[in-house]
C-alpha cells in the first residue's frame, strides 16, 4: 500500500509522513479483519483468528455487533498505543542506554537472526537471501574504506543499488500479481447476512487493555512483532473462563493494531525499519531529510486525529460498501492491478529523475521484476533479503565502531 | 487494449509532475537527513521561493563519491554544498572535487573550529595531564582529522583512541550515551549545550568561547576551521550574480543567524566577495 501511495507521500513534511503511515496501517489492519469477517477471506496472517471464529459468530448472528466491535477495538487500542508509544519515546530519549552501540548492535543482530529464521523458507535459502541481501547493501561507495566496492567499474553503481526499485520489483509486483490471481479464483458466496436490529455492545475494557498490553509488546520484537500479536491475544483471550467469540476476536484485533504502532519505537528511536511498508517510510524520511527521535506533539496530535478519522471513516465505509466494494475489485481487478502497475513504473521513473537516473532505475526495476518472479515462482519469500538489505548501511559500521569502543 | 493505454497514461499523468521555471535549481547535499547542510538549505529554501528560485533538495547520505560523479556529469542548474575537509583529499579519490573560483562560488555559509570536549564525568583536561586510556570519537572519513588526533596523542601521557561515528548526529548520541571519554568535532558544543560535555579547546588560532586553542598543545593544529559552502554549476552568469546576493541576504536572516547561533557557527565571510571567500577558502585548505 505504501509502495502504491509513494507518489503522493514522497512530499509530506515528517509529522504527517508518520501520521499517515499509522493511519494508513491501522485502517489497512482493521479492513483486513473486515474482510476476513465478512467474506472469510484470510488478508494476512493477523486475521487468522477472526476466521476461526468466524462460524460462531456467523451462527450466532452477530456479525454487526463483531465488525463494531472490531472497529472499537482497533481505534481505542490504536490511540491508546499511540499514548504508551509516545511515554516510551520520552523514557527511550532520557534512558541513555537506547543510544548505546551495543544495544544498537543487539537489535541488528536480532533483525538478522529474524532473517535466518524468517518462516517463509527454510533456513538454507534465508543464508541465501541475507548474504544476497549483504551484497546488495554493499555496492557502492563505502564510507568507511573511503572507496567503491562491488560495482564492477560501472558509475551508476557508485550511488549504491537503488533500493526502492529492487524493492518494488522483488517485493511489490509479484505481491501484486499474486493478489490479482487470488482476487479472480474468489468466491463471494460465502458472504454472511447481517442483522442491523441487534444492539450493539462495547467491548469490555478488560478485553481491550489485554489485547492492547499483549498487541503493544509483542509489536515490540523485530520483524515477528506484527505477526504474532493477534494470534498471542486471541491464545491468551481463550484461556479465560468468561471468553466469548466476540471477546477473543475484539481482543485479536486491538492487540493487531496496538502492535503496528509499538513495531514504530525501533524506527524512531533507532531508525531500523522492521516490517517491509516500515522501509518504505524510513527510505522516504531519510531522502526528505529525517533524523531520528524527532516526535513532538504535532506528530502525536496528527496520528490521534488521523487514526480516530480514518478508523472511523474505516468503519462507515465497510459497513456500507463492504460487499459492493469487493464485489467492484473483482470484476475490474485487471484493470486496476494495471493501473498500480503503470503507478509503480512511473514511481521508479520519478525517483530517478532528481539525480537524472531514470533510465538506470528502470533498468534495475526491470532486472528486480524478473528476479522477484523467479522468486515468487519458486516459492521464496524475498522478506529476509530486503530486511538484510535494509541494516547492511548501519551493521558494519556499528560492529566496527563496537570493535573501537570495546575490542582494540 | 485502448483502456490499458489510458490507465497507463493517467497513471504518468498524476505520478510525473515536471515544472519548469527559469531560476531553478537543485541543492546537492553530501549528508543525509537531520545534517546542519541539509537543514540549512532547508532554511533558505522559503526566503529563495518568494525570490522567485524554483529549489530542490538531493540528500547523498555520507556517499561523497556518488555527489562528486553526479556533479562532473550534470547538465541541470545545480549548487554543491561542499567543506573545505573534501579539498584534503587526493586528487585521484572518488570523493575529490577541485575548490571552487571566483566564478562559481556561492557563499561560504559557515564555519567553525572542531572543539575537543570531555563527555560525562570525565576530567576535562585528564588527556593531557593523567596517564589512561581514552577514547575520543571522530567522524568518518573524509572528516577525520588524523593529524589533530595524532597531535592529542602525542601530547597526551595517556592511550588515545579512536572511535568512528558517521556523522556528527551519531556523535552526539554516542556522547549521550558516554561512550567515549571525549568529542572531536564541530557538534562539540552542541553536545555541551545538551550538559553531556564541557569544551576545553578547539583547532582555530585563538580562544573561543571559552575553549584554548590546540595550537597551545601542539603547534600543527593551530588555526583549522572546518568551512561549509555552496558553489554552483550550469547557472548562467546574470542568474549567479542574482543568487548570490539572494542568499547572502538569506543567511543574514533570523531564522538562519539563529540556527547559526544556537551551534556557534560563524557566518561573517558569508557577506564578503566572491573572491575574498575562495581566497579565504583556499587558504583553509591545508594539513
Amino acid at each position: 500500500m505504501m509502495i502504491m501511495l509513494y507518489p503522493f507521500v514522497s512530499h509530506l513534511e515528517f509529522n504527517t509522513l508518520i501520521a499517515f503511515y499509522a493511519t494508513m496501517i491501522t485502517c489497512g489492519q482493521f479492513s483486513s479483519s473486515v474482510v476476513g469477517l465478512w467474506l472469510g477471506l484470510a488478508g494476512d496472517v493477523t486475521t487468522i483468528p477472526v476466521l476461526k471464529e468466524r462460524r460462531e459468530i456467523i451462527n450466532s448472528n452477530l456479525l454487526w455487533t463483531a465488525l463494531y466491535r472490531t472497529g472499537q477495538a482497533s481505534a481505542v487500542a490504536t490511540l491508546a498505543s499511540v499514548v504508551m508509544l509516545g511515554i516510551l519515546m520520552q523514557f527511550g530519549a532520557e534512558f541513555r542506554q537506547f543510544l548505546r552501540t551495543d544495544v544498537f548492535f543487539v537489535i541488528l543482530i536480532m533483525v538478522v537472526f529474524s532473517a535466518l529464521g524468517w518462516a517463509g523458507n527454510r533456513f538454507r535459502t534465508n543464508l541465501l537471501l541475507c548474504a544476497a541481501g549483504l551484497v546488495g547493501s554493499l555496492i557502492g561507495y563505502n564510507q568507511f574504506l573511503g572507496k567503491s566496492i562491488l560495482t564492477m567499474g560501472v558509475e551508476f553503481l557508485v550511488g549504491g543499488l537503488p533500493f526502492l526499485p529492487v524493492l518494488l520489483g522483488i517485493y511489490a509486483i509479484p505481491m501484486l500479481f499474486a493478489a490479482m490471481s487470488d482476487m479472480s479464483k474468489m468466491n463471494l458466496a460465502d458472504a454472511g447476512s447481517v442483522d442491523t436490529t441487534r444492539p450493539i455492545q462495547l467491548v469490555p475494557a478488560a478485553v481491550m487493555a489485554r489485547g492492547t498490553v499483549i498487541g503493544f509488546l509483542t509489536g515490540l520484537l523485530p520483524l515477528i512483532g506484527v505477526t504474532v500479536s493477534a494470534s498471542t491475544a486471541h491464545y491468551v483471550e481463550s484461556k479465560i473462563n468468561s471468553s466469548t467469540a466476540l471477546s477473543r476476536i475484539s481482543s485479536a484485533e486491538a492487540a493487531n493494531n496496538a502492535a503496528v504502532i509499538s513495531v514504530l519505537f525501533p524506527l524512531l528511536i533507532f531508525g531500523v525499519a522492521i516490517q517491509p511498508s516500515e522501509a518504505i517510510v524510513v527510505n522516504l524520511l531519510t531522502d526528505r531529510g529525517w533524523s531520528i527521535n524527532q516526535l513532538s506533539m504535532d506528530t502525536y496530535l496528527k496520528m490521534g486525529v488521523g487514526i480516530l478519522f480514518g478508523i472511523v471513516a474505516c468503519l462507515a465505509f465497510c459497513v456500507h460498501y463492504v460487499t459492493q466494494m469487493i464485489n467492484w475489485f473483482v470484476r475490474y481487478n485487471r484493470y486496476v492491478f494495471y493501473f498500480i502497475f503503470a503507478l509503480i513504473a512511473c514511481d521508479v521513473w520519478y525517483l530517478g529523475m532528481d539525480s537524472d537516473r531514470s533510465v538506470f532505475y528502470m533498468i534495475v526495476f526491470a532486472i528486480s521484476v524478473v528476479i522477484g518472479r523467479f522468486l515468487y515462482w519458486k516459492k521464496i519469500d524475498p522478506v529476509p533479503m530486503i530486511f538484510v538489505w535494509l541494516i547492511g548501511p548501519h551493521f558494519w559500521p556499528t560492529a566496527y565502531r563496537l570493535l573501537q569502543l570495546y575490542v582494540l | 487494449m485502448i483502456k490499458k493505454l489510458l490507465t497507463l497514461v493517467t497513471a504518468m499523468v498524476i505520478a510525473v509532475s515536471a515544472s519548469a521555471a527559469d531560476k531553478t535549481f537543485t541543492f546537492l547535499i553530501p549528508w543525509g537527513g537531520g545534517t546542519n547542510d541539509q537543514n540549512i538549505a532547508e532554511l533558505l529554501t522559503p526566503g529563495l521561493k518568494q525570490l522567485g528560485w524554483d529549489t530542490s533538495i538531493v540528500l547523498y547520505n555520507g556517499n561523497c563519491a556518488a555527489m562528486a560523479q553526479e556533479l562532473k556529469v550534470t547538465k541541470k542548474p545545480t549548487i554543491a554544498v561542499w567543506s573545505n575537509r573534501d579539498h584534503l583529499l587526493p586528487l585521484d579519490h572518488e570523493c575529490y572535487l577541485a575548490p571552487p573560483a571566483a566564478q562559481n562560488m556561492i557563499s561560504i555559509w559557515y564555519y567553525a573550529p572542531d572543539y575537543l570536549c570531555a563527555v560525562g564525568k570525565t576530567a576535562p583536561n585528564a588527556i593531557f595531564t593523567t596517564p589512561g586510556t581514552y577514547r575520543i570519537s571522530v567522524q568518518a572519513f573524509p572528516s577525520t582529522l588524523t593529524w589533530v588526533t595524532d597531535a592529542i596523542r602525542a601530547a597526551s601521557p595517556g592511550t588515545v583512541k579512536t572511535v568512528i561515528y558517521t556523522g556528527s548526529g551519531a556523535q552526539i548520541r554516542g556522547a549521550a550515551a558516554q561512550e567515549t571519554e571525549y568529542v572531536l568535532g564541530t557538534s562539540g558544543k552542541v553536545i555541551e549545550r545538551n550538559g553531556q560535555a564541557v569544551c576545553t579547546h578547539n583547532t582555530g588560532p585563538t580562544e573561543l568561547l571559552g575553549t584554548r586553542p590546540l595550537g597551545e598543545i601542539n603547534q600543527s593544529v593551530m588555526n583549522y576551521y572546518m568551512m561549509v559552502y555552496a558553489a554552483s554549476k550550469n547557472i548562467p552568469a546574470s542568474l549567479q550574480t542574482e543568487l548570490r546576493a539572494d542568499m547572502a541576504r538569506l543567511l543574514q536572516t533570523q531564522p538562519l543567524q539563529d540556527y547559526f547561533k544556537t551551534r556557534q557557527f560563524m557566518t561573517k565571510m558569508s557577506t564578503a566577495s566572491a573572491d575574498e571567500q575562495v581566497d579565504f577558502l583556499l587558504k583553509s585548505i591545508k594539513k
